[in-house]
């Protein structure tokens, strides 16, 4: 019985001591040790990331960027059906350096990410129009992706392949003639080494392209503009699309990957002029960030 | 004071065959549960006048927040205690919850001509035998799906329990907590990533975003001043304590976790309170009446059925129906 009445003797006064000891912090002294602002002033310091970033220029890139020597034209027709165009200034040798570049790529190397870093200061200009251009029209935030999106599905899909694979060819997903060109809608172009993707410069030239290529553009025009998107690649579907994050609620029903963290990227299918973004065409469970 | 009597209805009747000192015990015992339920309940109502502040900025609506979480809280840590308020004397429970056993031998036996004075003595005599057969509480009443139950209340009593030590943490620290919004409502780099319009980014990105709302909570409205915390939002308030106080406001947490979980273990694993006078008592009290009940009502249906019997010839309106 003592040993019972010990029991709530104990825990009577554990309530007590407790109670003294809250009633005991609300008074407004002894607390100054507890509290330190230091973790507020690093929290507060997370804020500076957001200020422009210099933008990189790659090695051996001298030439400033308003010492522009030449202009080409990107034409096409938008998702309105409205016809675009833009003529753009970049460096007179910038495709012999964006095609250098890519041969430069090596295994184990985000062949990806070393075309965005150099290529997308060749389409500074560009970008610079496609931006003016979204201002002037006030275009929201899905609508600004689409025109972007638009100028590159509006040329059709090519196959494209690396040296030791010969067009035309025959593949899974359908026969591909010898013709390099965006005209016919099965073209195929051999000998872009070494992972068989042009670069995002080498498309707006040539205009012609699968589907990393493509990918690789979109993410190039859109990220500079300041889109949170994504290079998405699905091994088991061998396939690559454009990722997008949404900065608000989506209602989108729609297949979607992630990144390391678990991000959520909503996939973009643009190898074809019809897809837009919402429609849930891209197949696969497998869908991972190549470059964010 | 008896503060007991209000909640758990202890009272001088149910203490007549009890001795003086086990009286006072339990007198002690309730009134000390009784006690910290009352403080508990303060709590949350002081938690829902801090939260109401924070958020509406209005003494009125604060102190009707208050007394909304402080009514929730009652009916909660009431229903949460009383649902452990069970007697361990195991024939007093076996008794309550099925008094077959106790009505059996009575079946069939004559009670026409019982007085209430007659069935007064019967129950007086079945309570003491009750009484003097359970001694010692030893009834243990676990059982697998008290597990499931107990993990329900103690996650009820914790969800009360963070709810109360975040609103403390608050009021406790709420000065230096000022402090720190004005800082923030004053630094420069938050007011740049807000308000930067060189950014190359067409669209906010997602700290710019966090920039604006951050200045916009920490911006007192003319229409409604700030009254306690110069925030608009919950959330951001937390968000200054978590990382001023660190640590600090987990042994908070877990210090006020405790005080809320200290009524309900007492309860449960103290012998005064399952094994004690009060509930014992308060079980012989029930197991009486209703054995009093029982044997009025077989008094009045043997004699309602003699009047049928004697009154009414069945006999004859059968065989009137046979015609």
């Amino acid at each position: 019985m003592k040993r019972e009445r010990n029991f709530l003797n104990i825990s009577n006064w554990i309530f007590w001591i407790v109670l003294g000891i809250i009633l005991f912090m609300l008074l407004p002294y002894f607390k100054n040790g507890l509290y330190n602002e230091n973790e507020i002033e690093s929290w507060l310091a997370t804020f500076e990331k957001i200020k422009p970033e210099p933008k990189p220029v790659p090695e051996n890139d001298t030439i400033p960027f308003d010492n522009k020597d030449t202009t080409s034209i990107l034409k096409w027709r938008d998702f309105e059906n409205n016809w675009q165009y833009i003529k753009y200034k970049h460096p007179k040798d910038a495709f012999d350096r964006a095609e250098s570049n890519r041969l430069k790529g090596e295994p184990n190397y985000s062949i990806y990410s070393l075309m965005y870093e150099q290529d997308k200061v060749f389409l500074q200009d560009l970008i610079h129009q496609m931006k003016k251009h979204i201002k002037r029209k006030n275009l929201d935030y899905m609508d600004a992706m689409s025109y972007v999106c638009s100028s590159i599905q509006f040329f059709k899909y090519t196959l494209i392949n690396t040296s030791d694979k010969p067009c035309p060819c025959e593949e899974s997903f359908g026969t591909y003639d010898q013709d390099c060109s965006y005209k016919t809608g099965r073209g195929c172009c051999s000998g872009v080494d070494p992972f068989a993707v042009y670069s995002p410069f080498e498309f707006c030239i040539k205009h012609t392209g699968d589907c990393d290529t493509r990918s690789l553009l979109a993410f190039t025009l859109l990220k500079e503009m300041g889109f949170d998107v994504a290079v998405m690649v699905s091994e088991s579907e061998g396939h690559s699309v454009l990722g997008v994050s949404l900065p608000f609620n989506s209602h989108y029903r729609m297949n979607f990957g992630t990144n390391e963290f678990g991000k959520k990227y909503y996939l973009w299918e643009l190898t074809d002029e019809d897809w837009r973004f919402g429609i849930d065409n891209v197949k696969g469970a497998d869908w991972k960030t190549a470059l964010q | 004071m008896n503060l007991g009597k209000h909640i758990f209805g202890i009272h001088e009747s149910i203490f007549t065959e009890v001795d003086e000192s086990v009286k006072n015990r339990q007198y002690w015992a309730y009134n000390l549960l009784a006690l910290m339920f009352y403080i508990l309940v303060a709590g949350c109502v002081i938690s829902g006048v801090v939260y109401g502040l924070v958020l509406f900025n209005n003494w009125i609506i604060a102190i009707g927040m208050g007394v909304l979480l402080g009514f929730i809280s009652f009916v909660l840590l009431i229903l949460v205690l009383f649902l452990n308020m069970t007697t361990n004397h195991r024939d007093l429970y076996m008794n309550m919850t099925n008094m077959s056993s106790i009505f059996e031998p009575y079946l069939g036996q004559d009670f026409s001509n019982l007085s209430d004075a007659d069935a007064v003595k019967m129950v007086k005599e079945q309570k003491v035998l009750l009484r003097e057969t359970n001694h010692t509480p030893s009834f243990d009443h676990f059982h697998m799906s008290g597990v499931i139950t107990s993990l329900i209340k103690v996650c009820l009593v914790l969800i009360l329990s963070c709810v109360v030590a975040n609103a403390v943490e608050i009021l406790m620290f709420h000065s230096k907590i000022n402090q720190t919004l004005h800082l923030i409502k004053d630094n420069p780099t938050l007011k740049e990533a807000a308000y930067n319009n060189d950014s190359t980014a067409m669209y906010p990105e997602n700290n710019q975003i966090l920039a604006k709302w951050t200045l916009d909570m920490v911006t007192e409205d003319p229409n409604s001043p700030f009254l306690f915390i110069d925030s608009k939002s919950i959330l951001l308030t937390h968000k200054v304590l978590n990382l001023s106080i660190g640590n600090f406001k987990y042994l908070m947490d877990v210090l006020i976790a405790l005080l809320f979980l200290l009524p309900l273990i007492l309860v449960r694993k103290s012998k005064e309170y399952g094994g004690g006078e009060f509930l014992k008592e308060s079980a012989l009290l029930d197991i009486s009446i209703s054995y009093y009940a029982f044997l009025i009502t077989q008094r009045s249906c043997q004699k309602i059925k003699q009047k049928i019997e004697n009154d009414y010839d069945y006999n004859s309106l059968v065989k009137s129906l046979e015609k």
